[in-house]
């Protein structure tokens, strides 16, 4: 049972480490095990996990595909945070009853000839009356 | 023109002890652990994940290689490990470092001696 332990905490390595350094590792282990000491096998189960996480993170690279899933994760809570906490939009303006007349983008002029609202009261050209066109 | 290997400068007491260890003679893994509680008079203890961890970066530096077996009894999972000549002159360089940090500190010490200074 616990020389199978081992063996599965020798296969969770990389495979590159496990097929050079892997039947070495289990060889030591066999040879530790055979003398019976509880703390020194405790102590190989320790630096096998210490070495399999090792060579997964630094010697592997997954350090990289970890940080860029941290990252991804910051970004996207960052962008949510931003909108939950942005400030209102403006409230669309309600058209004026009566035309402001503002002469730049001709409430009067344009809005007579080409149908569009007043930028500054919203007022429709077809909801000025025919006299105040 | 001198090699600079500082950049492989200063080894971490695996890699020092991995080296130190191989100097005299080839050994394997197993041979290595027992080689490194003994030198360091167990106070240093090698667990294989690290040993093959620091061997793996070692052999890929040129600092150590694959040394031929010994017998044909020998189980086929061990292997043997030597010392390249690089890694004899970075093991050298880390010694000469040790012994100038060693000659400083000790220099230090006399200096702020106070039984020295009267």
């Amino acid at each position: 049972m616990t020389r199978a332990l081992y063996q599965g905490l020798v296969w969770l390595h990389p495979p590159a480490f496990r097929a050079e350094f892997g039947g070495e590792m289990q060889w030591i282990f066999d040879e530790i095990f055979s003398e019976r000491s509880a703390g020194r096998i405790a102590a190989l189960f320790a630096d096998a996990v210490v070495s399999l996480l090792r060579q997964w993170i630094i010697r592997y690279g997954t350090w990289k595909i970890a940080a860029g899933f941290v990252g991804g994760i910051i970004h996207m809570w960052l962008v949510f945070a931003c909108l939950m906490l942005r400030p209102p939009l403006p409230k669309i303006l309600e058209p004026a009853e009566e035309p402001c007349g503002t002469a730049v983008l001709g409430c009067v002029a344009l809005d007579k000839e080409y149908g569009i609202p007043c930028s500054s009261c919203e007022t429709s050209p077809n909801s000025i009356p025919e006299s105040q066109r | 023109m001198p090699e600079d290997l500082s950049s492989f400068l200063p080894l971490s007491p695996a890699s020092f002890y991995i080296l130190f260890s191989l100097a005299a003679e080839d050994r394997h893994g197993y041979g290595i652990m027992q080689e490194v509680t003994r030198q360091s008079g167990g106070q240093y203890k090698l667990g294989p994940g690290t040993l093959y961890d620091n061997l793996q970066k070692m052999m890929n530096w040129a600092m150590v290689e694959d040394a031929p077996r010994r017998s044909a009894d020998d189980d086929p999972r061990r292997r043997y490990y030597r010392l390249t000549e690089f890694g004899r002159r970075i093991l050298a360089a880390e010694v000469t470092r040790l012994e100038d940090l060693v000659r400083e500190a000790k220099s230090n010490l006399r200096a702020a001696d106070p039984r020295r200074a009267t």
